[in-house]
């Protein structure tokens, strides 16, 4: 399991859309991923349970990756969190 | 914050089991609702229609659940919600999860709102199966009320999530 912490950058934080985006892109992969906000860990292919985080911009979440292409997904899901330009 | 169901039912923006042609009309009729209580301007609604014309049915949020929206931006007035139930469900366009005959429409004030109010607690409800059941089941719009007022007291209570 690897695992990555970092602040949301993306402007609109993660709701509808963008909550529907990374559930998107983690369904291309194989491994088990988790987000977790605090003490609340939630499977990364779950819209509602992500919704549910009410993630904002500013928020520190972790990314739990999982499985054979563990690495790539790591990098394609912080590319959603934090999208190119927007990084700190 | 605020509780979305308290501002759903202080607004009076309910209907249950409408006809709608497709998801444009569903949209529309509940659209309308939010127009004339005053919790959005009519270029809110547009802009829900014409959003998912360019990228498709973002705001399908769960099998048979659509959560209208769009931006502050666009023309909210207030925050608020309306509910509409279908009695034959339409088709946006969602694989996964159509046809819906569940649409909870939301319209935030501002970001924050948006984010910490109206998407988790929407989110909570539609991850229920008790209480997305017990909203398909409602005859009228009292059966509506009875069913958002116990999903906010088992809410409040910490029962869910």
């Amino acid at each position: 399991m690897i695992e990555k912490t970092l602040e949301v950058t993306n402007e609109e934080g993660l709701h509808t859309r963008p909550a529907n985006s990374f559930v998107k892109e983690v369904k291309k992969f194989a491994s088990e991923i988790h987000l977790a906000k605090g003490d609340v860990e939630v499977p990364g292919k779950s819209l509602l349970k992500i919704m549910k985080l009410g993630i904002v911009k500013g928020d520190v979440v972790s990314l739990r990756c999982s499985g054979s292409d563990e690495g790539d997904a790591l990098e394609a899901l912080a590319a959603i969190l934090q999208p190119e330009g927007e990084t700190p | 914050m605020a509780s979305f169901v308290e501002r759903l039912i202080e607004s009076d923006t309910i209907a249950v089991g409408l006809t709608a042609a497709d998801w444009e009309d569903a949209v529309r009729i509940g659209g309308a609702m939010m127009v004339n209580k005053g919790l959005a301007e009519k270029r809110y609604i547009d802009a829900i229609i014409e959003n998912h014309k360019t990228i498709g049915p973002y705001f399908i949020v769960a099998p048979g659940i659509a959560m209208p929206h769009a931006k502050p931006e666009n023309g909210v007035l207030k925050t608020g919600y309306a509910v509409v139930t279908l009695s034959t469900p339409v088709e946006f366009g969602d694989e996964e999860n159509d046809p819906v005959d569940i649409l909870i429409f939301a319209g935030a004030i501002n970001r924050e709102e948006h984010n910490q109010e109206a998407i988790p607690q929407i989110a909570e409800l539609c991850d229920s199966e008790e209480y997305v059941e017990a909203l398909r089941a409602a005859p009228d719009k009292a059966g509506i009320v009875a069913v958002l007022r116990r999903f906010a007291a088992a809410l409040d209570a910490g029962e869910l999530g």
